[in-house]
């Protein structure tokens, strides 16, 4: 891939935000550990709009390398299972977006990522860490989390793109 | 804001909700076939829950029974301190369990088929 210096500074902003999103998110109170808000995926889903699927997936996934970096806990089991559900989510989301238009917004797309995310974790995490039938008890809650989650993400994104494509076409 | 809700947004969600609740709709409403016994982490034995019998074993901290009557199992005389694992008392739906943590020993209610499968896959 070679990129202008125009869509490189873009591809850096992006994953920018991406990372420094998912780093501040752990430190914010929240229910349960694995319960994150998941704002990291408004950057994603913009990258995703603004450039191709691939490179909201090169987003996605550095993203938790270098974040799992920042925060010391790369290759640990918590990285292992960040890893699993963001590729999860992240095609998922991605298959979404190819219909994006007529029936499916990105509100709808996002709550599916969220899902997804939160759903493979938890498998991940049955399968490796504990037996699968002592942690599919916490399918239930999370995904009212990650609808509520989703939706909020969703309206954040399509509102962010709704302005930038009324900015392109302003041409400033 | 919301007009930009589509149908397909709806049926996401729903499905989602679908999905995600599957297991409470799967779970305890089945009686247990048979009952498996984890010692360290390790299946040992299977235990038909058709059967009435007694099962005796040695864990970690000495003498385990376990006692299978009228398709339920429960643990009858433990060699533990605490004897959480006696005063549980019997188990008879699946996905219930019995457990010992000082003698490391699980004792889960298990459906026939379909679980056995699933367990397979992920071992």
């Amino acid at each position: 891939m070679a990129y202008s210096s125009k869509k490189l500074a873009r591809f850096s902003l992006y994953l920018a935000i991406a990372l420094s999103l998912w780093v501040l998110e752990e430190f914010i109170p929240r229910p349960m550990p694995w319960l994150k808000p998941g704002f990291s995926y408004i950057a994603i889903l913009l990258a995703m709009l603004d450039f191709d699927i691939k490179n909201g997936f090169a987003i996605g996934i550095l993203r938790v390398f270098l974040g799992s970096l920042i925060l010391g806990r790369l290759f640990s089991p918590s990285f292992i299972l960040s890893l699993s559900g963001t590729i999860a989510a992240l095609c998922v989301m991605s298959a979404f977006m190819i219909s994006r238009g007529k029936f499916i917004s990105l509100i709808g797309i996002s709550i599916a990522g969220a899902f997804t995310h939160i759903a493979v974790q938890i498998l991940v995490a049955g399968a490796i860490f504990y037996r699968i039938d002592a942690v599919i008890w916490l399918l239930p809650i999370s995904t009212i989390w990650a609808i509520i989650a989703g939706a909020i993400v969703g309206i954040i994104t399509e509102q962010v793109a709704a302005i930038q494509s009324t900015m392109k076409n302003a041409k400033i | 804001m919301l007009k930009k809700l589509k149908i397909g947004d709806f049926i996401i969600a729903i499905s989602v909700l679908f999905l995600g609740f599957l297991p409470l709709i799967a779970r305890h409403s089945s009686t247990a076939e048979s009952f498996s016994i984890y010692l360290d982490g390790k299946k040992i034995s299977r235990l038909s829950a058709g059967k009435d019998t007694t099962f005796s074993l040695d864990a970690r901290l000495g003498k385990v029974i376990i006692e299978i009557n009228d398709g339920r199992a429960r643990v009858i005389e433990s060699s533990c301190p605490e004897k959480i694992c006696v005063r549980t008392g019997f188990i008879g739906k699946v996905g219930q369990s019995v457990a010992c943590v000082p003698n490391k020993l699980l004792i889960v209610a298990e459906g026939k088929e379909k679980r056995e499968k699933f367990d397979g896959i992920l071992e």
